[in-house]
């Protein structure tokens, strides 16, 4: 692997991510990705030892891992393989140049504690119809 | 239907990380129960049948089909053809048939196929894969509540942020070639919302 471009770089995470969140992080919130780029043994960089799967951890030579502002390009040279979260999709000829960004523009994820947060504070909970479930044996069907 | 409706992976935490690393595996049992608990949390009387994706394993309408509160899983039937392309058909789908919310249960490659189809949905996504960084990992019950206010508009989905994406272009191809190289391998990740790429030559 040469380079990782996340939009998230979690420390707290196993997999690729925390290649870059454990050098550089970068939550859902903030404003900016991580490109880490890797080098082999004996070409320099630094040794770093991440979880890249449930129960194991790995060592890779990272030569650097930087900030991404939202919306500044970065650029990789092929030859190569992009792949998406793992899946190996596009092949970059030697030569061929390809430009990844990263922006928030993605999907809109709920944040439950937010909107359950806001539910409680316009009393979305109160006052709903009756429910029964009758997996529930212990209410004999009432409500209190 | 419409509302909120339910994409299931049945094949998310169940590859050879098995083998090669100490993952657990994710069983069917496990997420029927957790749809469940999503059916259960949204609990709901105004939209009572949830538009489910059409799977071999049919999980989500299994998982519902004995809870007895007026709950029931609207199989939206696409195309099986056991790759992300049927999350994607059924994503369409469910976006044509009015759905405001989708529960997504599988891992970040699970949400980048949906996004793929439907780059500006609106999601709960809940991991049921490996390694995963996009999806939540809370109690099915509380984000069957949450999404559910959403999905009934008594929240107005303008609260739920969008996330990061990467998206790429590629330039300058001399020559296309399409075999698989190990050399040189970049890997653009994360919250798996890698989705759109534009390729231009």
């Amino acid at each position: 692997m040469k380079t990782l471009v996340l939009t998230r770089a979690e420390p707290d995470a196993v997999g690729m991510s925390p290649l870059g969140g454990l050098l550089c992080p970068a939550g859902f919130a903030d404003d900016w990705g991580v490109r880490v780029d890797f080098c082999g043994h004996g070409e320099g960089g630094q040794l770093l030892r991440a979880p890249v799967s449930p129960g194991l951890f790995r060592s890779a030579h990272v030569r650097g891992a930087t900030r991404l502002p939202l919306g500044t390009p970065t650029f990789v040279e092929g030859p190569g393989i992009l792949a998406f979260d793992g899946d190996r999709e596009r092949a970059l000829a030697p030569g061929q140049r390809a430009t990844l960004t990263v922006t928030r523009t993605g999907p809109r994820v709920i944040d439950p504690r937010a909107v359950l947060r806001l539910a409680a504070e316009q009393g979305l909970m109160l006052e709903l119809p009756h429910w029964i479930d009758p997996y529930d044996g212990g209410t004999g069907g009432g409500c209190c | 239907m419409g509302g909120l409706g339910i994409i299931v992976n049945p094949l998310s935490g169940r590859d050879s990380r098995r083998l090669t690393a100490r993952a657990d595996t994710v069983s069917h049992e496990s997420k029927r129960n957790q749809i469940a608990r999503i059916v259960v949390g949204r609990g709901s009387r105004r939209l009572r049948a949830h538009p489910g994706a059409w799977e071999p394993r049919r999980l989500a309408i299994s998982a519902v089909e004995h809870l007895q509160i007026g709950a029931k899983i609207e199989e939206v039937r696409t195309p099986i053809t056991h790759s992300a392309q049927d999350t994607q058909a059924a994503v369409l789908a469910m976006r044509e048939q009015g759905c405001r919310v989708l529960v997504v249960l599988g891992g970040d490659g699970t949400s980048r196929a949906v996004t793929k189809a439907w780059p500006d949905a609106v999601l709960m996504p809940l991991s049921t894969g490996t390694n995963n960084v996009f999806p939540l990992w809370i109690e099915p019950t509380i984000a069957g509540l949450a999404a559910g206010l959403i999905a009934a508009g008594r929240i107005a989905p303008d609260v739920v942020a969008p996330v990061p994406r990467s998206s790429i272009s590629i330039l300058k191809a001399r020559r296309p070639t399409w075999r698989w190289s190990t050399r040189c391998f970049y890997k653009v990740t994360a919250s798996a919302i890698s989705g759109r790429s534009s390729l231009s030559s």
